[in-house]
Protein backbone atom coordinates (compact mmCIF):
# COMPACT_ATOMS: atom_id res chain seq x y z
CA UNK A 1 0.00 0.00 0.00
CA UNK A 2 1.45 3.60 -0.62
CA UNK A 3 2.28 5.48 2.05
CA UNK A 4 1.79 9.30 3.13
CA UNK A 5 5.84 9.21 2.33
CA UNK A 6 6.41 7.96 -1.31
CA UNK A 7 3.18 9.91 -2.47
CA UNK A 8 4.04 13.07 -1.12
CA UNK A 9 7.82 12.68 -2.13
CA UNK A 10 7.20 11.53 -5.48
CA UNK A 11 5.01 14.85 -6.02
CA UNK A 12 8.41 16.79 -4.42
CA UNK A 13 9.84 15.33 -7.09
CA UNK A 14 7.65 16.08 -10.19
CA UNK A 15 7.54 19.37 -8.86
CA UNK A 16 11.64 19.79 -9.12
CA UNK A 17 10.53 18.38 -12.49
CA UNK A 18 8.80 20.76 -13.72
CA UNK A 19 11.36 23.09 -12.50
CA UNK A 20 13.98 22.35 -14.06
CA UNK A 21 12.11 22.74 -17.10
CA UNK A 22 11.00 26.34 -16.35
CA UNK A 23 14.37 27.27 -15.07
CA UNK A 24 15.59 26.15 -18.64
CA UNK A 25 13.25 27.97 -20.69
CA UNK A 26 13.83 31.02 -18.90
CA UNK A 27 17.67 30.28 -19.29
CA UNK A 28 17.07 29.55 -22.84
CA UNK A 29 14.92 32.99 -23.90
CA UNK A 30 12.23 30.73 -24.82
CA UNK A 31 9.24 32.87 -23.95
CA UNK A 32 6.04 30.29 -24.62
CA UNK A 33 8.23 27.50 -22.91
CA UNK A 34 8.93 29.69 -19.69
CA UNK A 35 4.73 30.54 -19.59
CA UNK A 36 3.72 27.18 -20.22
CA UNK A 37 5.82 25.36 -17.55
CA UNK A 38 5.44 28.14 -15.57
CA UNK A 39 1.65 27.43 -15.56
CA UNK A 40 2.48 23.88 -15.10
CA UNK A 41 4.61 24.31 -12.45
CA UNK A 42 2.51 26.78 -10.44
CA UNK A 43 -0.25 24.30 -10.99
CA UNK A 44 1.43 21.33 -9.21
CA UNK A 45 2.93 23.36 -6.70
CA UNK A 46 -0.22 25.13 -5.74
CA UNK A 47 -2.31 21.36 -5.84
CA UNK A 48 0.56 20.06 -3.80
CA UNK A 49 0.01 22.28 -0.70
CA UNK A 50 -3.51 22.85 -1.16
CA UNK A 51 -3.59 18.58 -0.50
CA UNK A 52 -1.34 19.08 2.64
CA UNK A 53 -2.69 21.75 4.28
CA UNK A 54 -6.64 20.64 3.55
CA UNK A 55 -6.11 17.05 4.42
CA UNK A 56 -2.40 15.91 5.79
CA UNK A 57 -2.13 18.83 8.18
CA UNK A 58 -5.78 18.96 9.99
CA UNK A 59 -5.13 14.73 10.18
CA UNK A 60 -2.54 14.93 11.56
CA UNK A 61 -3.43 17.95 13.87
CA UNK A 62 -6.52 16.00 14.73
CA UNK A 63 -4.18 13.13 16.01
CA UNK A 64 -1.50 14.86 17.69
CA UNK A 65 -3.72 17.26 19.27
CA UNK A 66 -1.80 20.32 18.61
CA UNK A 67 -2.10 22.51 15.86
CA UNK A 68 1.38 24.34 16.96
CA UNK A 69 3.58 21.25 16.45
CA UNK A 70 5.68 20.66 13.44
CA UNK A 71 2.27 21.44 11.20
CA UNK A 72 2.68 25.00 12.42
CA UNK A 73 6.64 25.57 10.89
CA UNK A 74 5.46 23.93 7.60
CA UNK A 75 2.67 26.13 7.22
CA UNK A 76 4.99 29.52 7.60
CA UNK A 77 6.97 28.28 5.01
CA UNK A 78 3.99 27.40 2.49
CA UNK A 79 3.63 31.53 3.37
CA UNK A 80 7.18 32.14 2.00
CA UNK A 81 6.93 29.21 -0.93
CA UNK A 82 3.46 31.00 -2.46
CA UNK A 83 4.98 34.29 -1.84
CA UNK A 84 8.27 33.81 -3.80
CA UNK A 85 5.57 31.67 -6.74
CA UNK A 86 3.50 34.77 -6.72
CA UNK A 87 6.91 37.02 -7.85
CA UNK A 88 8.15 34.24 -9.65
CA UNK A 89 4.25 33.92 -11.93
CA UNK A 90 4.54 37.67 -12.46
CA UNK A 91 7.73 38.03 -13.71
CA UNK A 92 7.13 35.35 -16.19
CA UNK A 93 4.07 36.60 -17.13
CA UNK A 94 5.60 40.56 -18.19
CA UNK A 95 7.80 39.17 -20.52
CA UNK A 96 11.33 38.82 -21.71
CA UNK A 97 13.05 41.90 -20.77
CA UNK A 98 16.96 41.67 -19.72
CA UNK A 99 16.78 42.13 -16.33
CA UNK A 100 13.64 40.67 -15.59
CA UNK A 101 15.20 37.48 -16.30
CA UNK A 102 17.91 38.31 -14.14
CA UNK A 103 15.93 38.74 -11.70
CA UNK A 104 13.68 35.80 -12.19
CA UNK A 105 17.19 33.84 -11.82
CA UNK A 106 17.95 35.36 -8.44
CA UNK A 107 14.17 34.49 -7.20
CA UNK A 108 14.71 30.78 -8.85
CA UNK A 109 18.03 30.06 -7.14
CA UNK A 110 16.41 30.83 -3.48
CA UNK A 111 13.20 29.40 -3.97
CA UNK A 112 14.94 26.24 -5.13
CA UNK A 113 16.99 26.23 -1.66
CA UNK A 114 14.10 27.21 0.12
CA UNK A 115 11.98 24.30 -1.22
CA UNK A 116 14.61 22.35 -0.82
CA UNK A 117 15.00 22.54 2.68
CA UNK A 118 11.33 22.52 3.20
CA UNK A 119 10.95 19.25 1.59
CA UNK A 120 13.95 17.90 3.56
CA UNK A 121 12.39 18.67 6.58
CA UNK A 122 8.99 16.85 5.70
CA UNK A 123 10.08 14.14 3.93
CA UNK A 124 12.46 12.99 6.64
CA UNK A 125 10.95 14.30 9.49
CA UNK A 126 6.88 14.96 9.31
CA UNK A 127 5.77 11.98 6.56
CA UNK A 128 7.23 9.77 8.44
CA UNK A 129 5.47 10.77 12.01
CA UNK A 130 2.20 11.53 9.60
CA UNK A 131 2.76 7.70 8.51
CA UNK A 132 2.76 6.49 11.84
CA UNK A 133 0.22 8.79 13.53
CA UNK A 134 -2.34 8.31 10.86
CA UNK A 135 -1.84 4.43 9.90
CA UNK A 136 -5.27 3.20 10.78
CA UNK A 137 -6.44 5.57 8.35
CA UNK A 138 -3.58 5.85 5.96
CA UNK A 139 -5.57 5.27 2.89
CA UNK A 140 -8.52 7.17 3.46
CA UNK A 141 -6.15 10.15 4.03
CA UNK A 142 -4.39 9.77 0.58
CA UNK A 143 -7.88 9.27 -1.41
CA UNK A 144 -8.97 12.50 0.08
CA UNK A 145 -5.80 14.10 -0.98
CA UNK A 146 -5.90 12.60 -4.26
CA UNK A 147 -9.33 14.54 -4.72
CA UNK A 148 -7.82 18.30 -3.80
CA UNK B 1 7.00 14.06 20.16
CA UNK B 2 9.88 15.72 17.91
CA UNK B 3 8.95 19.75 16.75
CA UNK B 4 9.79 21.61 13.93
CA UNK B 5 10.10 24.92 15.62
CA UNK B 6 11.80 28.06 14.12
CA UNK B 7 13.70 28.03 17.55
CA UNK B 8 15.44 25.10 16.42
CA UNK B 9 17.27 26.48 13.84
CA UNK B 10 20.37 27.75 15.43
CA UNK B 11 20.38 31.72 15.33
CA UNK B 12 22.07 32.58 12.57
CA UNK B 13 25.51 34.31 14.30
CA UNK B 14 25.73 30.86 15.94
CA UNK B 15 26.57 29.67 13.06
CA UNK B 16 27.73 32.31 11.27
CA UNK B 17 30.88 32.63 13.55
CA UNK B 18 31.86 29.13 12.28
CA UNK B 19 31.94 29.93 8.50
CA UNK B 20 33.55 33.48 8.79
CA UNK B 21 36.62 32.15 10.79
CA UNK B 22 37.43 29.45 8.48
CA UNK B 23 38.97 31.75 5.73
CA UNK B 24 41.36 33.07 8.45
CA UNK B 25 43.23 30.31 9.06
CA UNK B 26 43.66 28.92 5.56
CA UNK B 27 44.80 32.62 4.99
CA UNK B 28 47.55 31.98 7.77
CA UNK B 29 48.42 28.70 6.54
CA UNK B 30 48.84 30.56 3.03
CA UNK B 31 51.10 32.95 5.05
CA UNK B 32 53.36 30.02 6.52
CA UNK B 33 53.93 28.77 2.66
CA UNK B 34 54.75 32.05 1.00
CA UNK B 35 57.68 32.64 3.70
CA UNK B 36 58.72 29.11 4.27
CA UNK B 37 59.54 27.48 0.62
CA UNK B 38 60.71 24.45 2.78
CA UNK B 39 57.30 24.03 3.76
CA UNK B 40 54.83 22.32 1.10
CA UNK B 41 57.00 20.09 -0.47
CA UNK B 42 59.53 18.70 2.14
CA UNK B 43 60.93 15.67 1.95
CA UNK B 44 60.20 15.10 5.40
CA UNK B 45 57.26 15.46 7.71
CA UNK B 46 58.54 18.39 9.57
CA UNK B 47 57.10 20.35 12.44
CA UNK B 48 56.57 23.52 10.76
CA UNK B 49 54.30 21.06 8.24
CA UNK B 50 52.18 19.72 11.47
CA UNK B 51 51.51 23.35 12.45
CA UNK B 52 50.59 24.70 9.31
CA UNK B 53 48.31 21.35 8.52
CA UNK B 54 46.69 21.46 11.61
CA UNK B 55 45.46 25.50 10.90
CA UNK B 56 44.37 24.15 7.69
CA UNK B 57 42.45 20.70 9.29
CA UNK B 58 41.15 22.04 12.33
CA UNK B 59 41.11 25.88 11.72
CA UNK B 60 39.38 25.72 8.42
CA UNK B 61 38.11 21.84 7.64
CA UNK B 62 36.87 20.98 11.20
CA UNK B 63 35.68 24.68 11.51
CA UNK B 64 33.42 24.94 8.65
CA UNK B 65 32.19 21.49 8.88
CA UNK B 66 31.28 21.88 12.61
CA UNK B 67 29.07 24.89 11.69
CA UNK B 68 27.55 23.21 8.88
CA UNK B 69 26.19 20.29 10.65
CA UNK B 70 25.08 22.61 13.31
CA UNK B 71 22.70 24.12 10.55
CA UNK B 72 22.22 21.15 8.49
CA UNK B 73 20.80 18.85 11.38
CA UNK B 74 17.49 20.11 12.50
CA UNK B 75 16.88 20.69 8.51
CA UNK B 76 17.70 16.83 7.83
CA UNK B 77 17.23 15.00 11.11
CA UNK B 78 14.86 17.15 13.20
CA UNK B 79 17.55 17.46 15.89
CA UNK B 80 18.10 20.28 18.53
CA UNK B 81 20.90 21.29 19.53
CA UNK B 82 20.74 21.92 23.19
CA UNK B 83 21.35 25.59 24.21
CA UNK B 84 22.66 26.64 20.66
CA UNK B 85 24.44 29.46 21.41
CA UNK B 86 26.09 28.49 24.60
CA UNK B 87 27.05 25.54 22.67
CA UNK B 88 28.17 27.35 19.62
CA UNK B 89 30.14 29.82 21.42
CA UNK B 90 31.84 27.01 23.68
CA UNK B 91 32.54 24.82 21.00
CA UNK B 92 33.90 27.69 18.36
CA UNK B 93 35.75 29.70 20.97
CA UNK B 94 37.90 26.47 22.45
CA UNK B 95 38.55 25.27 18.61
CA UNK B 96 39.48 28.71 17.27
CA UNK B 97 41.68 29.04 20.48
CA UNK B 98 43.07 26.16 20.87
CA UNK B 99 44.00 25.59 16.65
CA UNK B 100 45.76 28.75 16.78
CA UNK B 101 47.61 28.02 19.80
CA UNK B 102 48.22 24.25 18.72
CA UNK B 103 49.23 25.01 15.22
CA UNK B 104 51.51 28.05 16.27
CA UNK B 105 53.05 25.37 18.73
CA UNK B 106 54.50 23.33 16.32
CA UNK B 107 55.45 26.28 13.55
CA UNK B 108 57.54 28.31 16.44
CA UNK B 109 58.82 25.52 18.11
CA UNK B 110 57.02 26.34 21.19
CA UNK B 111 56.34 24.15 23.27
CA UNK B 112 54.37 25.67 25.84
CA UNK B 113 51.80 26.15 23.83
CA UNK B 114 51.00 22.86 23.18
CA UNK B 115 49.28 21.91 26.17
CA UNK B 116 46.77 24.72 26.07
CA UNK B 117 46.43 24.43 22.19
CA UNK B 118 45.76 20.64 22.58
CA UNK B 119 43.64 20.60 25.50
CA UNK B 120 40.93 23.67 24.26
CA UNK B 121 41.47 21.48 20.45
CA UNK B 122 40.55 18.31 22.31
CA UNK B 123 37.98 20.10 24.47
CA UNK B 124 35.59 21.83 21.46
CA UNK B 125 35.76 18.60 19.07
CA UNK B 126 34.98 16.59 21.93
CA UNK B 127 32.03 18.36 23.30
CA UNK B 128 30.87 18.93 19.48
CA UNK B 129 31.25 15.17 18.82
CA UNK B 130 29.99 13.53 21.91
CA UNK B 131 26.66 15.84 21.63
CA UNK B 132 26.20 15.51 18.19
CA UNK B 133 26.71 11.90 17.76
CA UNK B 134 23.78 11.60 21.06
CA UNK B 135 21.96 13.70 19.26
CA UNK B 136 22.45 11.62 15.99
CA UNK B 137 21.28 8.55 17.93
CA UNK B 138 18.08 9.93 19.07
CA UNK B 139 16.88 10.20 15.30
CA UNK B 140 13.81 7.90 14.58
CA UNK B 141 14.16 7.75 10.85
CA UNK B 142 16.96 7.36 9.86
CA UNK B 143 18.65 7.83 6.26
CA UNK B 144 21.78 7.07 4.93
CA UNK B 145 22.74 10.62 5.46
CA UNK B 146 22.47 10.06 8.73
CA UNK B 147 23.75 6.85 9.26
CA UNK B 148 27.15 8.68 7.49
CA UNK B 149 26.62 11.24 9.77
CA UNK B 150 26.96 8.79 12.91
CA UNK B 151 29.76 7.42 10.91
CA UNK B 152 31.73 10.12 10.61
CA UNK B 153 31.08 11.42 13.86
CA UNK B 154 32.85 8.70 15.41
CA UNK B 155 35.60 8.70 13.39
CA UNK B 156 36.12 12.10 14.20
CA UNK B 157 36.13 10.56 17.75
CA UNK B 158 39.43 8.04 16.70
CA UNK B 159 41.25 11.16 15.27
CA UNK B 160 40.62 12.78 18.72
CA UNK B 161 41.79 9.92 20.16
CA UNK B 162 44.92 9.12 18.43
CA UNK B 163 46.04 12.95 18.35
CA UNK B 164 45.30 13.11 22.03
CA UNK B 165 47.69 9.92 22.18
CA UNK B 166 50.43 11.71 19.76
CA UNK B 167 50.45 14.92 21.79
CA UNK B 168 50.19 13.21 25.03
CA UNK B 169 53.68 11.53 24.02
CA UNK B 170 55.22 14.72 22.74
CA UNK B 171 54.47 16.23 25.95
CA UNK B 172 56.45 13.42 27.60
CA UNK B 173 53.31 12.22 29.85
CA UNK B 174 54.21 8.77 29.20
CA UNK B 175 56.41 6.78 27.12
CA UNK B 176 55.14 5.75 23.67
CA UNK B 177 53.77 2.82 22.73
CA UNK B 178 56.41 2.06 20.08
CA UNK B 179 53.95 1.80 17.19
CA UNK B 180 53.82 4.98 14.23
CA UNK B 181 49.94 6.36 14.79
CA UNK B 182 50.13 9.00 12.26
CA UNK B 183 49.46 7.39 9.37
CA UNK B 184 45.79 5.71 11.49
CA UNK B 185 45.19 9.12 12.89
CA UNK B 186 45.67 11.27 9.35
CA UNK B 187 43.14 8.82 7.49
CA UNK B 188 40.78 8.31 10.29
CA UNK B 189 40.57 12.16 10.17
CA UNK B 190 41.16 12.42 5.97
CA UNK B 191 39.03 9.72 5.17
CA UNK B 192 36.62 8.44 7.71
CA UNK B 193 36.00 12.15 9.30
CA UNK B 194 36.04 14.34 5.97
CA UNK B 195 35.34 11.77 3.55
CA UNK B 196 32.45 10.22 5.19
CA UNK B 197 30.49 13.23 6.31
CA UNK B 198 31.12 14.69 2.58
CA UNK B 199 29.70 11.75 1.26
CA UNK B 200 26.81 11.69 3.09
CA UNK B 201 25.97 14.91 2.97
CA UNK B 202 26.15 15.01 -0.86
CA UNK B 203 23.74 12.00 -1.01
CA UNK B 204 21.31 14.35 0.05
CA UNK B 205 21.70 17.64 -1.44
CA UNK B 206 23.41 16.61 -5.16
CA UNK B 207 19.48 15.07 -5.78
CA UNK B 208 17.84 18.00 -4.37
CA UNK B 209 19.59 21.07 -5.14
CA UNK B 210 20.53 20.23 -8.85
CA UNK B 211 17.45 17.50 -9.75
CA UNK B 212 20.11 14.61 -10.30
CA UNK B 213 18.72 10.95 -9.32
CA UNK B 214 19.70 9.46 -5.98
CA UNK B 215 23.18 7.96 -5.42
CA UNK B 216 23.24 4.10 -6.28
CA UNK B 217 21.54 2.57 -3.64
CA UNK B 218 23.92 0.03 -3.18
CA UNK B 219 26.89 2.76 -2.89
CA UNK B 220 24.70 4.33 -0.28
CA UNK B 221 24.25 1.79 2.14
CA UNK B 222 27.92 0.29 2.04
CA UNK B 223 30.55 2.30 1.18
CA UNK B 224 30.61 4.73 4.60
CA UNK B 225 29.93 1.96 6.50
CA UNK B 226 33.08 -0.18 4.50
CA UNK B 227 35.37 2.81 5.13
CA UNK B 228 34.85 2.98 8.70
CA UNK B 229 34.91 -0.96 8.88
CA UNK B 230 38.53 -0.57 6.41
CA UNK B 231 39.44 1.66 9.00
CA UNK B 232 38.87 -0.35 12.10
CA UNK B 233 40.75 -3.09 10.32
CA UNK B 234 43.89 -0.60 9.54
CA UNK B 235 43.69 0.32 12.92
CA UNK B 236 43.97 -3.09 14.52
CA UNK B 237 46.65 -4.46 12.02
CA UNK B 238 48.74 -1.28 12.69
CA UNK B 239 48.32 -2.04 16.91
CA UNK B 240 49.19 -5.97 16.17
CA UNK B 241 52.54 -6.13 17.30
CA UNK B 242 51.61 -4.57 20.78
CA UNK B 243 49.62 -7.82 21.08
CA UNK B 244 52.37 -10.05 20.28
CA UNK B 245 51.43 -10.53 16.81
CA UNK B 246 53.65 -10.09 14.02
CA UNK B 247 53.76 -10.00 10.62
CA UNK B 248 58.03 -11.30 10.19
CA UNK B 249 58.34 -14.03 8.24
CA UNK B 250 62.16 -13.23 7.82
CA UNK B 251 65.00 -10.91 9.02
CA UNK B 252 63.37 -8.56 11.20
CA UNK B 253 64.86 -5.84 9.59
CA UNK B 254 63.72 -6.71 6.17
CA UNK B 255 60.58 -4.48 5.81
CA UNK B 256 59.64 -6.47 2.52
CA UNK B 257 58.11 -9.56 4.08
CA UNK B 258 56.30 -7.74 6.68
CA UNK B 259 52.93 -9.34 6.11
CA UNK B 260 51.02 -6.56 8.44
CA UNK B 261 53.07 -4.29 6.23
CA UNK B 262 51.15 -5.59 3.23
CA UNK B 263 48.27 -6.27 4.75
CA UNK B 264 48.59 -2.24 5.40
CA UNK B 265 48.96 -1.37 2.29
CA UNK B 266 45.97 -2.87 0.76
CA UNK B 267 43.64 -1.64 2.95
CA UNK B 268 44.60 1.92 2.04
CA UNK B 269 44.89 0.82 -1.62
CA UNK B 270 40.64 -0.37 -1.09
CA UNK B 271 40.15 3.49 0.84
CA UNK B 272 41.67 4.73 -2.07
CA UNK B 273 39.63 2.95 -4.79
CA UNK B 274 36.51 3.48 -2.48
CA UNK B 275 37.39 7.16 -2.43
CA UNK B 276 37.68 7.35 -6.34
CA UNK B 277 34.39 5.83 -6.41
CA UNK B 278 32.73 8.03 -5.06
CA UNK B 279 34.16 11.07 -7.09
CA UNK B 280 33.10 9.20 -10.17
CA UNK B 281 29.97 8.63 -9.20
CA UNK B 282 29.56 11.94 -8.25
CA UNK B 283 30.80 13.54 -11.46
CA UNK B 284 27.87 11.07 -13.20
CA UNK B 285 25.14 12.04 -11.01
CA UNK B 286 25.90 15.96 -11.65
CA UNK B 287 26.64 15.34 -15.14
CA UNK B 288 23.04 13.48 -15.28
CA UNK B 289 21.24 16.53 -13.37
CA UNK B 290 17.96 18.16 -14.35
CA UNK B 291 18.58 21.45 -13.46
CA UNK B 292 20.74 23.65 -16.47
CA UNK B 293 20.90 26.84 -14.51
CA UNK B 294 24.32 28.13 -14.22
CA UNK B 295 25.43 27.10 -11.32
CA UNK B 296 29.02 28.24 -9.85
CA UNK B 297 28.62 25.94 -6.53
CA UNK B 298 28.70 23.61 -9.51
CA UNK B 299 32.41 24.54 -10.66
CA UNK B 300 33.61 23.57 -6.90
CA UNK B 301 31.70 20.35 -6.85
CA UNK B 302 33.07 19.37 -9.91
CA UNK B 303 36.92 20.30 -9.57
CA UNK B 304 36.78 19.08 -6.01
CA UNK B 305 36.06 15.31 -7.63
CA UNK B 306 38.67 15.77 -10.31
CA UNK B 307 41.32 16.38 -7.62
CA UNK B 308 39.63 13.54 -5.27
CA UNK B 309 40.13 11.00 -8.11
CA UNK B 310 43.58 12.53 -9.01
CA UNK B 311 44.48 12.25 -5.47
CA UNK B 312 43.35 8.70 -4.99
CA UNK B 313 45.21 7.93 -8.42
CA UNK B 314 48.45 9.80 -6.88
CA UNK B 315 47.96 8.17 -3.45
CA UNK B 316 47.92 4.09 -5.06
CA UNK B 317 50.62 5.09 -7.32
CA UNK B 318 53.07 5.84 -4.15
CA UNK B 319 52.51 2.45 -3.04
CA UNK B 320 53.99 1.28 -5.14
CA UNK B 321 57.25 3.55 -5.30
CA UNK B 322 59.93 4.05 -3.46
CA UNK B 323 62.38 5.62 -5.99
CA UNK B 324 63.75 8.90 -5.75
CA UNK B 325 61.45 12.51 -4.41
CA UNK B 326 59.18 10.02 -3.44
CA UNK B 327 58.22 11.69 0.31
CA UNK B 328 58.04 14.44 -1.66
CA UNK B 329 55.45 13.25 -3.70
CA UNK B 330 53.34 11.99 -0.97
CA UNK B 331 53.00 15.14 0.27
CA UNK B 332 51.91 16.33 -2.82
CA UNK B 333 49.15 13.59 -2.69
CA UNK B 334 48.26 15.24 1.07
CA UNK B 335 48.04 18.48 -0.62
CA UNK B 336 45.83 17.49 -3.44
CA UNK B 337 43.21 15.60 -1.25
CA UNK B 338 43.37 19.00 1.19
CA UNK B 339 43.78 22.06 -1.02
CA UNK B 340 41.74 20.26 -4.54
CA UNK B 341 39.53 18.05 -2.90
CA UNK B 342 38.30 19.14 0.76
CA UNK B 343 38.83 22.91 0.28
CA UNK B 344 36.87 22.93 -2.96
CA UNK B 345 33.82 21.03 -1.45
CA UNK B 346 33.47 23.08 1.47
CA UNK B 347 33.51 25.99 -0.37
CA UNK B 348 30.90 24.78 -2.39
CA UNK B 349 29.30 24.23 0.92
CA UNK B 350 29.46 27.60 2.14
CA UNK B 351 28.54 29.35 -0.97
CA UNK B 352 25.06 27.87 -0.50
CA UNK B 353 24.94 27.79 3.12
CA UNK B 354 25.54 31.69 4.22
CA UNK B 355 23.79 33.21 1.49
CA UNK B 356 20.35 31.03 1.94
CA UNK B 357 20.52 31.54 5.62
CA UNK B 358 20.77 35.01 5.36
CA UNK B 359 17.73 35.47 3.64
CA UNK B 360 15.76 32.25 5.35
CA UNK B 361 16.41 34.76 8.53
CA UNK B 362 15.24 37.82 6.83
CA UNK B 363 12.65 36.01 4.97
CA UNK B 364 11.36 34.76 8.62
CA UNK B 365 11.24 37.49 10.20
CA UNK B 366 8.63 38.94 7.81
CA UNK B 367 11.04 41.32 5.19
CA UNK B 368 9.40 39.74 2.42
CA UNK B 369 11.22 42.06 0.22
CA UNK B 370 14.37 40.28 1.35
CA UNK B 371 17.32 40.52 -1.64
CA UNK B 372 17.51 36.96 -2.98
CA UNK B 373 20.53 34.85 -2.29
CA UNK B 374 22.40 35.97 -5.67
CA UNK B 375 21.91 40.11 -4.77
CA UNK B 376 23.12 39.31 -1.57
CA UNK B 377 26.38 37.63 -3.41
CA UNK B 378 26.81 37.92 -7.03
CA UNK B 379 27.50 34.99 -9.21
CA UNK B 380 30.39 37.00 -10.73
CA UNK B 381 32.33 37.27 -7.18
CA UNK B 382 32.21 33.59 -6.39
CA UNK B 383 33.71 33.19 -9.94
CA UNK B 384 36.17 35.38 -8.98
CA UNK B 385 37.44 33.30 -6.67
CA UNK B 386 37.10 30.10 -8.46
CA UNK B 387 39.25 31.48 -10.97
CA UNK B 388 42.54 32.60 -8.42
CA UNK B 389 41.59 29.04 -6.32
CA UNK B 390 41.84 26.81 -9.55
CA UNK B 391 45.42 29.38 -10.39
CA UNK B 392 46.36 28.34 -7.39
CA UNK B 393 45.78 24.43 -7.70
CA UNK B 394 47.75 24.85 -10.96
CA UNK B 395 50.34 26.56 -9.53
CA UNK B 396 51.06 23.41 -7.30
CA UNK B 397 53.52 21.29 -9.38
CA UNK B 398 55.17 24.91 -10.41
CA UNK B 399 55.81 24.96 -6.71
CA UNK B 400 57.34 21.68 -6.68
CA UNK B 401 59.51 21.26 -9.59
CA UNK B 402 60.76 25.13 -8.83
CA UNK B 403 61.05 24.90 -5.11
CA UNK B 404 63.35 28.24 -4.73
CA UNK B 405 60.78 30.55 -6.04
CA UNK B 406 57.01 28.35 -6.37
CA UNK B 407 55.90 28.74 -3.29
CA UNK B 408 55.72 32.43 -3.12
CA UNK B 409 53.50 31.99 -6.06
CA UNK B 410 50.97 29.03 -4.28
CA UNK B 411 50.95 30.80 -0.96
CA UNK B 412 49.84 34.49 -2.60
CA UNK B 413 47.26 32.55 -4.54
CA UNK B 414 46.06 30.40 -2.16
CA UNK B 415 46.32 34.13 0.38
CA UNK B 416 44.13 36.29 -1.88
CA UNK B 417 41.20 33.06 -2.81
CA UNK B 418 40.94 32.49 0.61
CA UNK B 419 40.74 36.07 1.51
CA UNK B 420 38.71 36.60 -1.42
CA UNK B 421 36.72 33.59 0.22
CA UNK B 422 36.06 35.71 3.52
CA UNK B 423 35.26 38.87 2.00
CA UNK B 424 32.25 36.97 -0.02
CA UNK B 425 31.41 35.77 3.05
CA UNK B 426 31.25 39.07 4.56
CA UNK B 427 29.33 40.98 2.51
CA UNK B 428 26.81 39.01 2.81
CA UNK B 429 27.09 38.99 6.46
CA UNK B 430 27.17 42.54 6.41
CA UNK B 431 24.27 42.92 3.99
CA UNK B 432 22.27 40.89 6.56
CA UNK B 433 22.90 42.74 9.46
CA UNK B 434 22.23 46.10 7.19
CA UNK B 435 18.95 44.89 6.50
CA UNK B 436 17.79 43.71 9.77
CA UNK B 437 18.63 47.18 11.29
CA UNK B 438 17.09 49.16 8.71
CA UNK B 439 14.09 51.02 10.48
CA UNK B 440 11.23 50.09 8.78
Amino acid sequence: MESIQQYLTDEHRKCDNTYAHLEEAVMDDDENGAKQYCDEFSRELLEHLKREEDVLFPAFEAKSGSQMGPTQVMKMEHVQIRDMLGKIVELVGSGPAKDVKKKLIGLFETLMILMQQHNMKEEQILYPMADRALAAELEDVIVSMKQV
Amino acid sequence: MTGLSFDQAPPYHAVGRFFITAPVFAMLAALVITFDGTLLFSSFVNFKLIGALHWMTLGFVSMTMFGAMMQMLPVLAGVKIGSPVVFSFAVHTGLMTGSFLFGASYLFQMQELLLPGGALVVFSTLVFSVHIFYKLMTVKNSTHTIDAMRLSVIALMAVIVLGFYMAAWRLHFFEGLGVDLVSVHFLWAFVGWVSVLVMGVSFQVIPMFYVSPEYPLVFRRFVPAGIIALLTLYTAVTLAPLFGISGNTGPVDDAGTDLLMHFRKYIRLALYALAAWYAVITLRQIGRRKRKLPDPSLLFWNTSMVFLILAALFAATMEFYSGAGSSRLILLTGVIFLFGFVFSVINAMMYKIVPFLSWFHLASRGIFDAPTMKDLLGDWRIRLQYFIYVVFLLSLPFALFYPRRGHYATGILLFVSSALLWLNLFTVITKYYGILRKPR
